[in-house]
This record gives C-alpha cells, sequence and structure tokens, in this order.
C-alpha cells in the first residue's frame, strides 16, 4: 500500500503532485477553484464560512479543511499522512492504510451551516496561514 | 454542488482538493509547529454538506 501511495504521488494527474501543486497555488483559491475572484463562488462561500467561524484559524488547528466528500477527506487524509512519514525520513513505514484510517476517524469534523457574507478580498486567513 | 460545478469541472475541483490536502503537510503543519514550538501533526475537517447528495 505504502508502494501504491508512493506510485500515485508520482502520477497523479498525469503530472505528479510536485507539479501539481506547482501548478496550483492552495492558498489562492480565487484562481485554483474558479479561474478568477471575480467568479469565486467557492472562494465567496469558503471566505463566508471562515468569516462565521472566526474562532478557527490554521494558525491554531493546524489546518483547516474545506470540502464535501467524506470518503475523499479519508483518502485525502491517508495520503497526508503517508506523505508526513516520508517527510519525517520514516524509511519504514508504521502505518497502512488499514491501520491509518482508524486514526482519520478519530479526527474530529464540525457540520454547520453557511452563511452569505460576501466578502473575500485580502484575507486574514490566507495571510496568517503564509505568516506562520 | 450544482452551482460549483457552473464555476468548476469536477475534474479540476479534484486536483484543487488533493493540492490543498497536500499543502497541509508540506507547509501549513510545519508552519503551525515551528508556530507552536511543539509537533503539530493533526487537522480539523469542515465539512459542508450543504448540496451534498
Amino acid at each position: 500500500m505504502f508502494a501504491d501511495c508512493q506510485e500515485w504521488r508520482r502520477t497523479v494527474e498525469g503530472v505528479g503532485i510536485d507539479e501539481l501543486y506547482r501548478t496550483l497555488d492552495p492558498f489562492d483559491v480565487s484562481f485554483s477553484f474558479c479561474g478568477g475572484a471575480s467568479s469565486g463562488y467557492v472562494f465567496n462561500n469558503m471566505h463566508s464560512t471562515l468569516n462565521a467561524k472566526r474562532s478557527l484559524s490554521p494558525g491554531h488547528y493546524g489546518f483547516i479543511r474545506y470540502v464535501v466528500n467524506p470518503p475523499a477527506v479519508r483518502l485525502i487524509l491517508y495520503l497526508q499522512l503517508t506523505a508526513l512519514s516520508q517527510t519525517d525520513k520514516v524509511s519504514q513505514p508504521t502505518h497502512t492504510y488499514e491501520t491509518t484510517i482508524p486514526q482519520v476517524h478519530s479526527l474530529r469534523c464540525i457540520f454547520h451551516t453557511e452563511r452569505p457574507i460576501h466578502q473575500c478580498a485580502n484575507s486574514r486567513t490566507h495571510r496568517h496561514a503564509r505568516a506562520l | 454542488m450544482p452551482e460549483l460545478y457552473k464555476h468548476i469541472s469536477p475534474e479540476r475541483f479534484w486536483q484543487t482538493l488533493i493540492v490543498t490536502a497536500e499543502c497541509g503537510v508540506r507547509e501549513i503543519l510545519p508552519a503551525a509547529s515551528r508556530a507552536a514550538g511543539r509537533p503539530i501533526d493533526k487537522g480539523l475537517c469542515i465539512v459542508d454538506l450543504k448540496g451534498f447528495r
């Protein structure tokens, strides 16, 4: 499974995770999601979410994930954890998908309702994440 | 989701999910760890299910 994960990272979307990461700026949601700030549906809704939950910040909780697909959450978190083991130079991985997913289930999730706050420019959240 | 997909293709949306997840381990968790002075290796998922079927 670990080898499969590494192979996925080399080949994902036909270019690999490194190239994909260079292509899409995860902090520039106006570009990454919508191709322009003026049309940013996700951009607006993401920031209204964050504005509605001001107590939540990447600096406090590590990172905030905005997703809509629970199975994708588990997959992505698994990929993160395997990538984390790589960055920590763990040559012999101690976890597999089967052992990781139960840990993922222990992560807290907050369910909430969006509020339409149309204020998205100059996100403090993004600057905060950049500044950390 | 229908409104979302007026602005972005499902493929592009999936790519942004991948990249967003990757930035957690590449940038945010290390930065949060440095800021906190201790390892930060946990995440908080906010799952917005509005419109999800």
